[in-house]
Formats: C-alpha cells, structure tokens, sequence
C-alpha cells in the first residue's frame, strides 16, 4: 500500500503540469460550488432574519405573501388599509403586549417612507432578536423629524440636520413633493442588512400632517383649511398594516383566528415565521437551480479529469506494463489509478477552497455593500461538507474507468506492449 | 537432471480455427542459457507471455520449477512470476520517474520472498542493490534519474532488477537490439556471469543469430512451433 501511494506520488511529479491542470479544474468547480452553496445559505440567513420577535402581522385581508412584501419588505403596495379604530381595538386586546402600526405610501428618492410611532423603534426586532440602534441621533421628537435607514444616509449622503423633502408615491421620479413641508434629519439607524436600511420613518402624524392639503391624490394648497397644523387634531383615520407583540406565544393562533374572523372589517394576520418560509418557496426554485449549475460544472470538473487521464493511459502503458513485469497485480493497477484520482480530487477540492475564502476574504466587504447580503467567514457546514464528500467520493469513483482500462490493458498487454 | 520449465502438448490461439502456438514439447533444465530465435510473428511472445504466466494456455501443460502453471489462479501465477521470474524488455525497461536503485528495488516491494532472498544475501535490500549495480558496473549512477542514463546503462539497470532477490529463471526478450555491437556482447556477458553466478536460468529470445555462441542451447522456435507449418 505504501509502495501504491509512492508509486502514484512519483508518478503524478512526474506528470505535476497535467496534474496541475486537473487539480485547478476541479479547485475552480469545487469553489464555484461551494460558493452558490454559501450565497444560498447567507440569502436564506438573511431573509429569514428579516424580522424577528414579531408575534402577528395583521393588514387588510389579501395574501399572506403579499402582506409580509408591503409590509417588511416594503415592496408593492397594499391593497386596502385597516381603519384607526380597528386597530386601536386589536391593539387593546389584553393578549397583547406591544404593537406598531405601519402607515406607508410615500417616498424620498426610491425610498419608502415609514410613518409609525417611538414603539418602533423600542420593540422592532430583526436577525436574532437584535433590536434597532442609532448611530447617529435620537429618534423623531418634533412633527417634521424624520429617521433614516442606515443605506438611505449612505447612499443619499445626508448628514444629521439636513433637510428631506419626501415625495408622493412611491416612484423613483415622482413629481409631487411633499415641498411645502420639509423634514429635518433627527437621527441615523445602524446597519441591519434588512429594508429597515432602506427606510424613512417619520411620525403617524407627520404622514397626516403632509397629505392636509391633499384631496383625492392632488395637492391642492389651502384646501385643508387654515388652522396650523399644531392646532390641529392628526390623528390618523387609518394605517396600512400593524405589527403585533404577545404576552404570550400560546395565544399566537387564538388571537390569529380572532383578527381572520373580526366583524368591524375584512382583516388578516399572519405568522412572519409562516409567511418567510411560504416567500422563500416562491424564490427557491431559481436557488435550486442555481445549485443544479454548480452541480453540473463540478460534474464537467470530472469529465476534464477523466479525458486527460483517459488520454495519459495511452501513454502509459509501458509504465503499467513494466509494473506488471516486476509483479504488478491488474487489481493493484487499478487501486494505483482510482487512488491518483481520488488524490487529485482532494487536492482539487483543497485548492478549491484555499480559492474561496480567500475569495470571501477579499469580496466580503463588497458583497455586503452592494447587495446587502451578509456572509460569513465560517468553517464548511455540515451541508457543505457533504458536498465535498459527494465530490470526493465521486472524483474517486472516476478513477475506477481508467483504472478499468488500466486493469485490461494489462491484462491483455501482457509484457509486450504495443505503442 | 531434472527441467526446470516443461511444456507438453502446447496449443494457444487468440481465435478458435487460427492456432498461434502448437508444441509437442519443450524442456529447459536448471541452469541452462537458453537461445530462442524465429522470425517475428512466429509466436515468441505469445511463448514468452505463456511462461511468464500471463496468458492461460488452451490446452496442454507449462510446468515451471514443478508448478503446473495452467492450474493455478491467476492472482496465483501473478504471485508466481513476481517470486521467480525476472523480466527484461528490449527497451524502455525504467520508470521515468524513479531513481536507478528504486527501479531496482521494484520487485523485492512486490514480492515479499525475493526481498528476503534480497536480505539474505547482503542484509538489506537496498544493499543488494548496490552490490548487483557495481557489478554490473553502474555503482557511480545510483541515485541518478534514470532519464540520464544512456540505453546501453538503462539495459544493463534493468538487468540488475531482474536479478535481483534470486528468480529461479530470467526472461529477456530481445534486450540488446537497441545496442551498438560492442556494448551487445559486453551486456549478455556480464548477464550469463550473473546467472551462473546466482544459479539462474536464462531464457533469452532474439533474431539475432550472431548471439548464439553465448549460450549453452539454441532453439528454433520455427521448427518447434508447428502451427506456423499451415498457415
């Protein structure tokens, strides 16, 4: 067995360029593999890390896709809204602890705009039950304060005090601005690698106070009337969707089939934990198949190897002859192969990942900036590592084609060799 | 005094209807330097492959130092040849990518008695090597690639690994028809003396009629061979 091992030591040296050349076609698909791999996981880490210790997200009866996209990933829009009272009436339901009403329509420059209350900011939870902190200011305190997403101020370049006229709409472009009422950056969130980054958050008021003059879609100046507006009555007639903390988890399903059935109006809530998985069914299928590529280039890895090994074996014929001469057995010819192939393999495999974190090293930084997508440099999964077994395992296999027609060449070669 | 190799009744065809080999019978005796010719194709290296154990016969007996080798398995007749045959090529006998001791040492790693008959002689293995190669006269180029090495050496190397560990008989089919004349009989010179030496038998094939004044026997494989009659 020692012999075997520095028998196909030796042998591959004296091949090294060849060698080479195999061990970085299977590095490259092995890291190609293993980084789909980690994308889909960290995709899926951070999809589902969205929110997080939100007990029911209730909203004017649609889908419960559809409510979780308008209302944490602030994408589309709602179909109905839920009235003031219904809400405040929920919301007083003894079984719950806390809650956060979302009202949401306008814009700043392709940003949504949140308008909600100081509970925001207290008991929204993201990834794993982290809460929102500021980097920079407070929450809003006066009417025309605003707070942004950490990306809205990077991106954007705003600075704390500056001024943000929002938009009506949700367009990157909309013509109607909310011009004649201003709103001055109050404070700045950190980071969360969630659409909470990509988020304005003003008061309930505030969203009241700039529509005053607004009358079925159109501004219209003076139309609201002429009282200030600190003299007058803000209180929203209705928000889009509203977030709910329990007392307790058990009450979850009770308090869901009492929302489903609630005679006032045609309402819905739903388990975020349900609606993500539900979500990420829908977008799966491009993450499979995404997976499958990976699977097939690491499969034409194998195929590289086989040809040059297939195509070596003519030309080694007289080393597989003069083994068999000096008492080479045909099955130790075949062991010496499938061992060469399961060696280049793992060295593939080896070099392949010395490639992608590296890579990861490198690239991390970027990723997160431009797609927000958060990885981590952590040892293979045990998923991972099931993958580079199967690759291993299957590189080994190759080995026995050659080591087959080794097996018969030998057989039938004998100790004259033919070239 | 008793053969060392015996063949009785020998017949082998790679396809029904077009016999390769037929021969009534053959005895080779222990210690004989044996002289095979024939023209090319007249089946020397089906012979060869016959005795080595590599191909079965289709019917008739290859007896080698008492070993009927048509009855044994064919792991068996593989343990049998890397315990008591030597072979040598007529070229490219070398692993390119091992040293010249290393090429020598193959066969005592692939058979556990001829590294023991290896030990007995000089200790070790590697020892063995080295006093087989100096008389052979190659003891300066031992730890050289053997790409360095001219044809006549790498012939002369791979007799060394034949001998080595003591087989009953060594095998050489055509080893110095890539050599110049002068280097032709200097080489089987000095293999005869090892043979005799070791007590080695040697079976040795080529066309080159000149070479049989170095052997004790010579046999024309065109008359013993009586398939080649018919066709």
């Amino acid at each position: 067995m020692k012999l075997i091992l520095n028998l196909v030591y030796k042998s591959l040296l004296n091949r090294r360029m060849t060698a080479l050349m195999i061990i970085c076609s299977i590095a490259v698909s092995v890291a190609l593999l293993l980084g789909v791999e980690k994308v889909r996981h960290g995709a899926k880490q951070s999809f589902s890390s969205t929110i997080a210790g939100t007990d029911l997200i209730v909203g004017a009866r649609s889908g419960s896709v559809q409510l979780l996209l308008y209302s944490v990933f602030r994408i589309g829009n709602a179909t109905n809204n839920v009235s003031w009272e219904s809400y405040q009436d929920i919301a007083s339901n003894p079984k719950v602890a806390w809650s956060i009403p979302f009202s949401l329509g306008d814009s700043h420059r392709g940003y949504r705009v949140l308008g909600t209350t100081g509970a925001y900011f207290e008991h929204y939870r993201y990834g794993n039950k982290r809460p929102l902190t500021f980097s920079q200011g407070v929450p809003f305190e006066q009417l025309h304060d605003v707070v942004l997403g950490a990306e809205v101020a990077k991106k954007l370049g705003y600075q704390l005090g500056d001024q943000v006229v929002i938009a009506h709409g949700v367009g990157s472009t909309s013509f109607s601005k909310h011009k004649d009422q201003p709103f001055t950056i109050s404070g700045i969130l950190a980071a969360t690698g969630t659409p909470v980054d990509r988020t304005l958050h003003v008061s309930l008021q505030a969203i009241e106070a700039i529509h005053v003059d607004w009358q079925s879609g159109a501004y219209i100046p003076g139309s609201g009337g002429t009282t200030p507006l600190e003299e007058r009555d803000l209180q929203p007639h209705q928000i889009t969707a509203f977030l709910l903390g329990l007392k307790s988890k058990m009450a979850t399903f009770q308090l869901q089939r009492y929302i489903s059935n609630y005679r006032a109006e045609p309402l819905q809530a739903v388990l975020p934990g349900v609606a993500l998985q539900e979500l990420w069914g829908m977008i799966g299928i491009a993450e499979n198949a995404l997976l499958l590529i990976s699977g097939f280039v690491v499969l034409s890895g194998l195929f590289t190897m086989l040809t040059v090994l297939l195509t070596g074996l003519n030309e080694r014929r007289r080393e597989l002859a003069i083994l068999r001469s000096v008492g080479c057995r045909p099955l130790q010819m075949l062991l010496l192969l499938v061992i060469e192939t399961g060696l280049l393999t793992l060295l593939g495999i080896i070099l392949g990942m010395v490639l992608l974190y590296s890579g990861l090293a490198l690239g991390l930084p970027l990723l997160e900036q431009w797609y927000g997508l958060q990885l981590s440099l952590s040892l293979p999964q045990f998923a991972e590592l099931k993958l580079l077994l199967l690759v291993l395992l299957a590189g080994t296999l190759t080995g026995l084609i050659p080591g087959y027609r080794a097996y018969r060449y030998s057989l039938a070669d004998g100790m004259t060799v033919r070239i | 005094m008793s053969s060392l190799i015996e063949l009785q009744q020998l017949k082998f065809s790679w396809r029904p209807d077009t016999p390769v080999l037929d021969i009534d019978q053959l005895q080779i005796a222990a210690g004989e330097k044996l002289f095979l010719h024939g023209p090319s194709g007249c089946g020397k290296s089906t012979l060869l492959n016959l005795m080595a154990g590599i191909h079965q016969p289709g019917s008739g007996r290859i007896v080698v130092d008492g070993c009927d080798l048509s009855e044994l398995s064919a792991a068996a007749r593989d343990r049998f040849r890397a315990d008591h045959i030597g072979l040598i090529f007529q070229q490219f006998n070398l692993l390119p990518y091992l040293s010249v001791q290393e090429n020598v040492l193959l066969p005592c790693h692939f058979s556990a008695l001829r590294q023991e008959r290896a030990c007995l002689h000089y200790g070790t293995a590697e020892a063995a090597a080295l006093a087989l190669l100096a008389s052979l006269g190659l003891a300066a180029l031992i730890d050289k690639p053997v790409t360095d090495l001219s044809i006549g050496q790498q012939q002369r190397v791979a007799a060394a690994r034949a001998l080595i560990g003591n087989p009953r008989i060594i095998i050489a089919d055509e080893p110095t028809s890539s050599l110049d004349s002068d280097n032709r009989a200097g080489f089987i010179k000095l293999l005869i003396e090892e043979c005799d030496q070791h007590g080695i038998t040697l079976l040795f094939v080529s066309h080159d009629r000149e070479l049989t004044k170095h052997f004790t026997r010579v046999v024309d494989l065109q008359q013993l061979n009586r398939a080649g009659d018919r066709g």
